[in-house]
């Protein structure tokens, strides 16, 4: 038995094997020699930085600096999650009735999903510098302090509404068709059945998204870094840019590696505390 | 389905099929032909890593590997192109694992770890006194190869100029500000800002530090990091300063900060605009829009005592304190090839590549003695170096560098963008923020 | 239908359609900007080009070394799908099949956490670590990189479609005397179909436009892949839009291609995957 026993988890971590050698060798072990840098003061040139145990992680709580890009990164990642859902919602609401066109529509709203991030930025910058002011008149929307925000959110609404919209088309289609006919009888009008069978139904599908939208949206750091630089003054550097600009430009990587670790666990606090919330509302069927 | 997706791998095979053809005849890295026969020296590879990608930059390098490699036949280049804005957060990943290129180009005052880890490679020799500019350390050594001089002045369309009856270029301020109402009123935009591409404002702002703080307080830089001296303390003009910066702003295209640096130049070749205030590798991107673009250059007319506002460049230390790395080519210390590396670097300051250098990039060789006709822009500089009116701002370091540099142009846009324009506050701000980033 | 009905049908076709051009117009705007000129396209960012200027996509193609990208693209993009589609769905498998020991669950949060990790936490010990065993600038050591990276998205996946999956089969595969490794490849993997074929097709696309990875490990021009040798051409000195937005759509095409096949499978991947949750 206990042999038998032996053998069976010997076989069972033959299935995890191959995982975990990739994933020591690409996740856990940079991970891991990446605290080395964090408690040190490296600069990011030099050889080896000194030694100076927890007084990034400390200074991180006396830096002013950081308030900004966390504020920048939350607006982001509220404005982004909502509206890729809101807008993949009403897209997939939409594409799932009847109508002529409906199968082309779906193709071109998951279209811009398959672009690279970085061609999209530029197209899109292309279309805020030149574009926008020729038709409508009105200055750079994404080189304006004010509207910098939603400017870049826009793009990545843009390219990532697709894959949102495809999971709630999925979760709408599993909805049956009695409920609707169901409520129909008893006198629900549309707003009725959308906020009072629809919605609850597919609450798993906005577990997904919402979750993810949104812890990915708080790391965000490539989009700032290619579409404004974090400019116009700042007003864009988010938290993953901030963090970047102390690795590479500011020379203090110890204090970026530090920085990086705490907003990790600010993302997978924000990730885990989401998830829950939205997991208690999913209904059973 | 099964269909479909056999289609889809038999795509991807056929794709793979084309690209072997294709890369077969690729051949990016230029690569040494051997001479026959030589067979007792081994062969050198120099991996240069760059971040060039203009295609008149693309053959300079293309003829100085080939060059070097005549002198060298033993010699291959590995070239890497980097793009601009990546190229120091590479250099510094690949120095931390230690797998550094052998020629690479750095800013070294805003970046001095890099000799004092003893990454560059010392440049000596005769080579040295063929340069215009070189820059020096403390204690009188050289890291780092300037191949261009750097012109910080006012480029203009002379067409644009001669349009709204400008006779000759402003040489004092006032004069300046009278130009830019005769632009305004034959409808051309004074000046062309392309500040979405942030570093041309901070080249803007060069241009008027140069001749105004540069050319009489070499060490105002060094000075603000260290706290020694203050914005609200400012004993270089540096107020006036932003009232001009402020002024320029006002007399741009609109929405300066929403403006690419490639629309601005657009607007400067139509006649549109009619200054660019930017450095001298200017005519070499307009020549590439437009070839028979008619250009001038002019000092920037900071002062109301026209003597003072001459053309004004990079030179020797004129207190051997200030004396800076500068920053430029170099050759990796550490690597096996150093010696080949730094004689690359040697050729690069060469009169020879020097020519090629202004013949294909049409920007300023660091080099002396070359001919000065290979642009017209320059005409006006040429002149005035030969009847040596060109000032020097020595050893002055441009850039503050780190998040010095951040704060500094944060609350540069800050003070353009806001409506009040209290540019006391704006110092006080801008000690404050310096102030923090001393402390961190 | 009543009137109203009709009415409010009519608004959302025509509201549809208003977002579907909204949608396409920016690629409207990439194709029409590489078949102008420069001058052209600095009278009108919008217009249709006068003359079509298909020298702007040859220019393109001898300028950014396409073939070679689209080789090491193709390489690292196959490669390392395979390799994520089989550790992940056989990982997924086994820790499904075990959430009540500890050791699983265990394994199953740290992925879960690994999904949300931002690259820069890791990019510079990456670096160092790759260049120290001599894997910096090959296909073999992004693959292995990009691979771990993936694996915890496509095993979140896989996991919430095994669960639904009744347990029967393998019970009466164990009564027949399979052993776990054969019945989880002849019996459940073929049963992932769907979700496989979606993966499949999600991550050939996310590995594909591929930017971090590729950034630092594959520099030299002899491993470079389409996405890097993108950025590299749109530097900050940008003069040519033209010529950059065709290399762009060149650039494109590959992954639209398979995209166009793969479009069903995505969809019915993803949403088998959305429902079970």
């Amino acid at each position: 038995m206990r042999i038998n026993q032996i053998k069976k988890s010997l076989s069972n971590s033959t299935f995890l094997i191959p995982t975990l050698l990739f994933f020591f060798f690409a996740v856990m072990y940079p991970f891991f020699s990446g605290f080395n840098i964090a408690f040190t003061n490296w600069d990011g040139i030099s050889p080896k930085g000194e030694f100076i145990g927890l007084n990034n992680f400390i200074n991180i709580f006396h830096d002013p600096d950081i308030i900004r890009p966390i504020r920048i990164s939350v607006e982001y990642a509220l404005l982004n999650t909502f509206f890729i859902n809101l807008v993949a919602l009403i897209l997939a609401l939409g594409v799932t009735n009847a109508y002529r066109g409906r199968t082309i529509h779906r193709m071109i709203f998951f279209m811009p999903t398959a672009l690279s991030s970085v061609l999209a930025i530029f197209i899109w910058n292309y279309i805020y510098g030149e574009v926008l002011p020729e038709i409508f008149g009105i200055s750079n929307p994404i080189a304006s302090m004010s509207t910098v925000i939603p400017a870049a959110t826009l793009i990545t609404v843009w390219g990532g509404c697709g894959v949102a919209m495809v999971i709630y088309i999925a979760a709408l289609s599993s909805v049956p068709t009695e409920m609707y006919e169901s409520a129909k009888v008893d006198g629900a009008n549309a707003m009725h059945r959308l906020f009072k069978i629809t919605l609850p139904l597919i609450m798993a599908s906005f577990t997904i998204n919402i979750t993810i939208n949104f812890t990915s949206s708080l790391s965000s750091t490539g989009l700032f870094l290619v579409a404004t630089g974090g400019g116009p003054a700042g007003s864009s550097e988010s938290m993953g840019l901030y963090i970047y600009n102390n690795l590479f430009i500011y020379n203090r990587a110890g204090y970026g590696q530090a920085l990086a670790y705490l907003f990790l666990l600010i993302v997978v606090i924000s990730g885990v505390v989401l998830s829950t919330i939205f997991r208690k509302r999913e209904v059973e069927m | 389905m099964k269909k479909k997706f056999k289609l889809a791998i038999v795509l991807a095979l056929g794709m793979s099929l084309l690209s072997a053809c294709g890369s077969s005849n690729e051949n990016p890295v230029p690569e040494a032909t051997e001479a026959a026969g030589t067979t007792e020296a081994k062969t050198i590879t120099l991996r240069w890593m760059h971040h060039i990608q203009e295609e008149s930059g693309k053959a300079w390098i293309e003829k100085s590997t080939e060059e070097f490699t005549k002198l060298y036949p033993n010699v291959e280049f590995e070239l890497t192109a980097m793009n601009a804005d990546n190229y120091n957060t590479m250099l510094k990943t690949k120095l931390a694992a230690g797998d550094a290129p052998d020629i690479f180009d750095i800013d070294l005052n805003s970046n001095p770890q890099f000799v004092e880890n003893g990454y560059m490679a010392e440049l000596t020799g005769p080579f040295l006194d063929n340069l215009l500019v070189v820059d020096k350390s403390k204690e009188g050594k050289t890291y780092a190869l300037r191949t261009e001089l750097t012109l910080y002045s006012i480029y203009y369309n002379k067409d644009a100029f001669a349009k709204a009856g400008i006779e000759s270029p402003p040489t004092t301020w006032a004069e300046f500000m009278e130009a830019c109402e005769k632009l305004k009123a034959a409808g051309i935009i004074p000046v062309a800002s392309g500040y979405k591409d942030s570093w041309t404002l901070n080249n803007m702002i060069h241009v008027a530090k140069a001749p105004s703080i540069g050319a009489y307080h070499e060490s105002w830089t060094q000075d603000l990091k260290s706290r020694k001296t203050s914005f609200v303390d400012d004993q270089v003009g540096f107020k006036d300063l932003l009232n001009q910066i402020t002024y320029i702003y006002d007399n741009s295209q609109s929405d300066p900060l929403g403006t690419t640096w490639d629309k601005a130049q657009d607007l400067l070749v139509s006649g549109e605009a009619a200054m660019i205030i930017n450095g001298s590798w200017l005519p070499g991107n307009i020549r590439t829009k437009d070839a028979d673009a008619n250009l001038g250059t002019f000092p920037y007319p900071w002062s109301d005592d026209a003597s003072k506002n001459r053309f004004i460049i990079a030179g020797e230390a004129k207190n051997s304190e200030n004396a800076s790395y500068g920053g430029g080519y170099g050759a990796y210390a550490k690597s096996p090839n150093k010696d080949m590396a730094v004689k690359f670097i040697e050729y690069l300051g060469s009169v020879e590549n020097g020519k090629i250098m202004q013949d294909n990039r049409k920007t300023l060789s660091n080099a002396k003695n070359l001919p000065m006709d290979f642009e017209p822009t320059f005409d006006s500089f040429a002149q005035a170096q030969s009847a040596n009116e060109v000032l020097s701002y020595g050893a002055f370091q441009m850039d503050f560098g780190g998040e010095y540099d951040k704060v500094f142009y944060d609350e540069i846009i800050n003070y353009m963008l806001s409506k009040s324009r209290n540019a006391d506050e704006t110092l006080k701000n801008l000690d404050a923020a310096f102030d923090r980033v001393a402390k961190k | 239908m009543t009137a109203r009905g009709n009415v409010g049908k009519w608004f959302m076709v025509a509201a549809m359609w208003l977002l579907a051009i909204v949608f396409i117009a920016p690629f409207y705007i990439a194709i029409v900007t590489s078949l102008k000129s420069p001058a052209e396209s600095a009278l009108s960012g919008i217009s249709l080009p006068q003359v079509l200027h298909f020298e702007n996509y040859v220019e393109a193609l001898k300028m950014s070394s396409f073939f070679l990208a689209l080789k090491n693209s193709l390489i690292f993009t196959i490669v390392s799908v395979i390799l994520i589609v089989f550790c992940s769905s056989s990982a997924a498998y086994i820790i499904a099949r075990n959430l009540n020991k500890r050791y699983y669950r265990f394994w199953e949060k740290i992925f879960l956490a690994a999904i949300m990790l931002p690259f820069e936490v890791i990019m510079i010990p990456t670096y160092k670590f790759l260049y120290e065993v001599d894997l910096i600038n090959t296909l073999a050591g992004a693959i292995m990189v990009k691979v771990g990276l993936s694996i915890p998205f496509a095993i979140f996946m896989y996991i919430g479609f095994i669960k639904s999956i009744p347990r029967e089969l393998e019970e009466s595969a164990k009564i027949d005397g399979a052993g776990p490794i054969r019945t989880f490849w002849q019996i459940v993997f073929p049963l992932l179909q769907t979700i496989t074929s979606s993966l499949i097709a999600l991550q050939m696309m996310w590995t594909w436009n591929d930017f971090n990875v590729s950034l630092i490990l594959l520099q030299k021009d002899a491993v470079k892949t389409i996405p890097l040798q993108q950025f590299i051409f749109f530097g900050q000195y940008t003069s040519n839009f033209n010529l950059a937005f065709a290399s762009a759509i060149v650039s494109m095409i590959p992954i639209y291609l398979f995209f166009g096949i793969a479009q069903k499978y995505i969809v019915s991947g993803l949403t088998a995957g959305a429902v079970k949750g």
